[in-house]
């Protein structure tokens, strides 16, 4: 446990100087609307070498250029390694690729969806044959129009906390129980055995955004562990905080609580309740990857 | 071994091999339409146009490049990529001679119509002409400039691309 | 893309006071200008030229990476060059990059981060906004270079105008396998405004320039550059002024009993002319007056190659050129006409009056072209063999290309990176029946099957097809192009995408053009076993393959194709997974086969 956290230290500097390189220094954003932003997470597995980017299956980005801020995560689906391919590669490349876009401005920032298209698109470019599927999930701050745009495909997802309550909270899309929609692609000649949902079937959200926004972008390994008025109790206390460390102290909160209860057998996880709406008798956590990107926005 | 004995137009005999001889066409022609017997070693070629020493040269040039392959028709000269950084280095010593000597041995080898010959002695001027500005061109061949202002400066107009490096 | 100001203030050496301190900045490259080609296709960020910009993210590892620039091709290209005089004392490259900083600046240093097979960069130009004009920067051969990540730091020539356009030129000739570069970095003193700038105020001056101050010598080049360039430039007429003695009159008298150079008659003048380079033929006619009637002879413009002269190229050249190549054959325009310095009615002129002739025609990356310039090629070049228009993007749209059907003699033609649609396309084909070679590259427009059918029926003499990165190939596709079995070289590269099942047709394809000597497959993913047991059976000629990103490769598979195609020469098989390279290593030295593999470190 105690390696995690320091390696999240490690991440959060990170973070940090991500956000003040990639800024033209000549243009000044203190005036315009900006993420302040952290990351934590846990990889199911933690005997796994740590990757920036990465916790287990899961993967995440955050980074701006001059017209927004863009925050994503992806979970890579597990299925997978029973064929011999990495899980984690597809959820990876989806969002460095994004990443990549947004550092070259090549998006429409009102558009998360043509963000998660244009990446996906990217894969079948790349030389090395990269498979898999995972769900994905993009927020976009627009600081001209001071709105955030989503698109969420699968049970990834965000909240949104402003003045004690959640403002929005995205809708997890599931083909059926513990199968969300997911991104992929899949092996030559096995196109129509594997789910495959196109970018295009994305939900999609705007919202205008107020100084002090609450904003959490997690994988399902947060959502499924941690009932939402836990999620609430602990996003209420940073609502307009600046400060990047008690940020990242609530963030790694979140994380290390999500991480006990997947693995507490008796709990009765939103995942088991969810279960049980299914008709499959069960109770505790899930274990899963957790990673869980916050933010503030600040004005 | 067939000689053949030719005279130069100071009136130096010279005598050499039949075969290097062929490697001049015009001398080639004449044996041909003088019916000159390959057994007469008295008959003597009249060469009035070439000097002994250019003929000296000429004969040294043949020589040594009697075993290369006749380069075949003329027409050849149109779809051959031309290049001039191919001569090798026998005759860029073999032409390592004043500029005089120099023009002595292309006209040589255009009354000769020796191919070869000729080739190289054009490719070695072309590589005294090429880099330089037509100052400096001038300077090289002693060449005077009979432009009038107006036609000159009609003329630079023309090459303002080329001007600097 | 953003520029990186650091702010690193460095004070000239002996630099006046009452100046203002002068910064010197770096940046990284903001955005693409232009480029000749890519491995990727446009609009993607997968290994094309959009990754030169910003600051390097894989530098300094070294590998094959989609987030760098990497060229379509390698090696040494199988084209010539027309005028092959032209050609000979000049590094040709293969292709270029404009790229566009943010800041103006003084250029003081590039560093350019190559990421994999360095050493190909030949040449840096600068465009001087001020002044309208191309300035070399750095000029050297392509080396061969040892295979690691380096940061490349040529020394350039000093300028003292501002630009922030630099054009990097490539010629991949040495290198065996694709480049990779991760960005620029361009260092230089900052300017306000792009004007001319002074020269730096003070400068240290050697022992021989101090000499020559007190000779009364003035220099014909500014006192910053080097003495090479003195040497070159002036040290003649330096020694000329110090010779006092000898006499004019006694220089005639010397040259007298010689032979000069107009005792040669004109037909040997015209001779030694048809060695020389356009440049020099174009400085002889500067010389005397009758200089300037041979060096006009429009036999000796039978060879016109522009493209080692594209940064002077201008309106001005064309016209004059247009006197002179009547009866012109092939004419090499690549790359000419930035900014402006050619426009398209000079060449439509140009066309108009001395096109009847042309065989061959390069016009790649040529930056005046419109739909006019093709009308009129159409309508007076008819005896076109050859035709390269790679990279146009005309300002008009697809009809531009429907003219094209007016020429019936093509035999080579070049459409990659065009705006050209499947009907221009079809036309080509069916009007030119003596086609043999098409290069259809990165033109995602296009419907392949379709143009495979046309050529299935009308395509008897088609030797080779590239369409890499043409996307919508399917199966169809490959039956029909199994009529044209004169095929030696096929590029399918990046292809059949959808198909995941290629077997049937494919074996068909092979079988029935045994003449094939090279094969793209890369990136093919839908080919399996089966299919390169086929083409072990099937392909005795094949003497390149490329097999790179294939999923379904097996080590009996390849082993099998080694043995079974005796004149193999080069496979690739980068990417495929399941092959160890061991083996790969052996056999390439049994077989004496070059095995190309390519690396990526394994950080994610």
């Amino acid at each position: 446990m105690q390696s995690s956290i320091i390696t999240v230290r490690a991440l959060s500097r990170i973070l940090r100087n991500k956000f003040s390189t990639l800024l033209d220094p000549t243009l000044s954003t203190a005036n315009q609307p900006h993420f302040v932003s952290v990351v934590c997470g846990f990889p199911k597995d933690l005997r796994k070498t740590y990757k920036l980017g990465k916790f287990g299956d899961d993967a995440w980005f955050a980074c701006s250029n001059s017209q927004a801020d863009v925050i994503g995560v992806a979970d890579g689906v597990g299925g997978w390694s029973r064929y011999g391919i990495d899980a984690g590669e597809f959820s990876s490349f989806l969002m460095r690729t994004c990443e990549r876009l947004v550092q070259n401005s090549n998006f429409n920032p009102q558009l998360p969806v043509t963000l998660l298209s244009s990446s996906y698109h990217e894969l079948l470019d790349h030389k090395k044959p990269i498979l898999g599927s995972s769900t994905a999930c993009v927020l976009i701050l627009n600081r001209e129009t001071s709105t955030i745009y989503t698109a969420n495909i699968g049970d990834s997802g965000f909240m949104i906390v402003r003045k004690g309550e959640i403002v929005h909270r995205s809708e997890e899309q599931q083909h059926y129980f513990n199968t969300p929609f997911q991104l992929s692609l899949p092996p030559p000649g096995n196109a129509n055995r594997v789910l495959s949902d196109a970018p295009e079937s994305a939900d999609t959200h705007s919202f205008p955004v107020k100084d002090g926004d609450v904003i959490l972008v997690a994988t399902d390994g947060v959502f499924d562990n941690v009932p939402n008025d836990l999620l609430l109790e602990t996003l209420k206390g940073i609502e307009g905080e600046k400060d990047e460390v008690k940020l990242q102290m609530t963030a790694n909160t979140i994380a290390l609580m999500a991480r006990q209860l997947s693995f507490d057998r008796a709990f009765m996880s939103p995942f088991a309740k969810n279960a049980r709406k299914s008709n499959i008798n069960t109770i505790g956590g899930k274990p899963d990857d957790i990673t869980v990107v916050l933010a503030t926005v600040n004005l | 071994m067939q000689t053949i004995k030719l005279q130069s137009s100071d009136n130096e005999i010279f005598e050499c091999d039949l075969a290097v001889a062929k490697c001049s066409a015009t001398i080639r022609t004449m044996l041909e339409d003088l019916g000159i017997d390959e057994n007469s070693e008295d008959e003597v070629v009249p060469l009035p146009n070439v000097n002994s020493a250019i003929l000296r040269k000429v004969i040294q040039f043949c020589t040594y490049h009697k075993d290369d392959p006749v380069p075949s028709s003329t027409d050849d000269d149109e779809n051959k990529e031309k290049r001039t950084d191919d001569i090798t280095s026998w005759d860029a010593d073999f032409l390592k001679v004043d500029q005089g000597t120099l023009f002595e041995l292309i006209l040589a080898a255009n009354y000769l119509d020796i191919r070869s010959l000729l080739d190289v002695t054009c490719k070695t001027v072309a590589n005294m002409i090429k880099g330089k500005t037509p100052d400096e061109i001038r300077k090289t061949f002693n060449i005077k400039n009979d432009f009038t202002p107006a036609e000159e400066e009609q003329v630079r107009k023309e090459n303002t691309w080329c001007e600097e490096k | 893309m953003f520029s990186d100001s650091s702010t690193d203030i460095h004070p000239l050496i002996n630099s006046n006071n009452d100046d203002l301190e002068p910064q010197i900045i770096s940046q990284y490259a903001q955005e693409v200008v232009d480029y000749s080609s890519c491995y990727g296709s446009h609009g993607t960020i997968s290994y094309s030229a959009l990754n030169i910009c910003g600051r390097p993210c894989k530098y300094p590892s070294y590998g094959d990476f989609a987030e760098c620039f990497s060229l379509r091709h390698y090696g040494p290209i199988m084209d010539t060059e027309y005028s092959a005089i032209d050609a000979q004392d000049k590094i040709t490259f293969h292709d270029f990059v404009v790229i566009q900083f943010e800041h103006f600046v003084l250029p003081r240093e590039i560093k350019i981060y190559e990421t994999y097979n360095p050493g190909s960069v030949v040449r840096i130009y600068a465009y001087l906004w001020s002044e309208k004009k191309w300035e070399l920067l750095w000029e050297d051969h392509p080396v061969m270079v040892e295979k690691k990540s380096r940061e490349f730091f040529p020394k350039i020539k000093k300028i003292q105008v501002p630009t922030r356009v630099l054009r990097l030129e490539f010629n991949c000739s040495l290198v065996d396998y694709y480049i990779g570069i991760d960005a620029v970095l361009l260092t230089g003193i900052k300017v306000v405004s792009p004007v001319r700038h002074p020269p730096e105020s003070k400068v240290i001056m050697g022992l021989i320039q101090k000499k020559l101050e007190n000779v009364k010598f003035i220099p014909q080049v500014p006192a910053n550059d080097t003495i090479e360039d003195f040497l070159k430039n002036d040290l003649n007429k330096f020694v000329d002024d110090l010779r006092i003695n000898e006499s004019e009159k006694d220089i005639k008298v010397r040259w007298k009993k010689e032979k000069i150079v107009f005792d040669i008659p004109e037909e040997v003048l015209f001779k030694i002319m048809s060695y020389l380079d356009l440049r020099s033929l174009y400085n002889c006619s500067r010389v005397c007056r009758k200089f300037n009637v041979i060096s006009k002879d429009s036999l000796l413009y039978q060879n016109v190659n522009l493209k080692f002269y594209w940064h002077r190229a201008d309106n001005k050249l064309v016209k004059s050129l247009m006197h002179r190549c009547f009866l012109i054959k092939k004419l090499d325009m690549s790359c000419c006409g930035y900014f402006g310095s050619i426009n398209d009615e000079e060449f439509v002129t140009f066309i108009r009056v001395c096109g009847k002739n042309l065989t061959h025609l390069r016009l790649n990356s040529t930056q005046f072209l419109t739909g006019r310039c093709l009308q009129s090629i159409a309508f007076r070049c008819s005896n076109l063999i050859e035709l390269e228009l790679q990279n146009y993007h005309s300002p008009t749209n697809e009809r531009d290309f429907n003219n094209l059907t007016l020429l019936n003699n093509l035999e080579s033609v070049n459409l990659s990176r065009t705006s050209v649609d499947t009907f221009g396309v079809t036309a080509v084909i069916k009007c030119n029946p003596r086609l043999k070679h098409l290069n259809i590259s990165f033109n995602q427009q296009l419907q392949i099957d379709q143009i495979c059918l046309q050529m299935s029926i009308h395509g008897k003499n088609i030797r080779s097809i590239d369409m890499w990165k043409c996307h919508h190939l399917t199966t169809a596709g490959l039956r029909a192009l199994t009529c044209c079995d004169t095929l030696e070289v096929v590029d399918f590269g990046w292809n059949l995408r959808e198909e995941s099942n290629i077997t049937e047709s494919f074996k068909n394809f092979i079988q029935n053009c045994p003449n094939l000597t090279k094969m793209i497959l890369a990136a093919v993913r839908g080919v399996a076993e089966r299919d390169l047991n086929n083409i072990a059976t099937y392909c005795k000629n094949l003497e390149h393959l490329d097999l790179m990103g294939i999923v379904g490769i097996t080590s009996e598979a390849v082993h099998k194709i080694l043995q079974e195609c005796p004149r193999l020469k080069v496979v690739d098989l980068s990417f495929c997974e399941n092959l160890d390279d061991v083996t790969l290593f052996k056999w390439a030295s049994d077989y004496n086969v070059c095995i190309k593999r390519s690396e990526v470190p394994s950080d994610f």
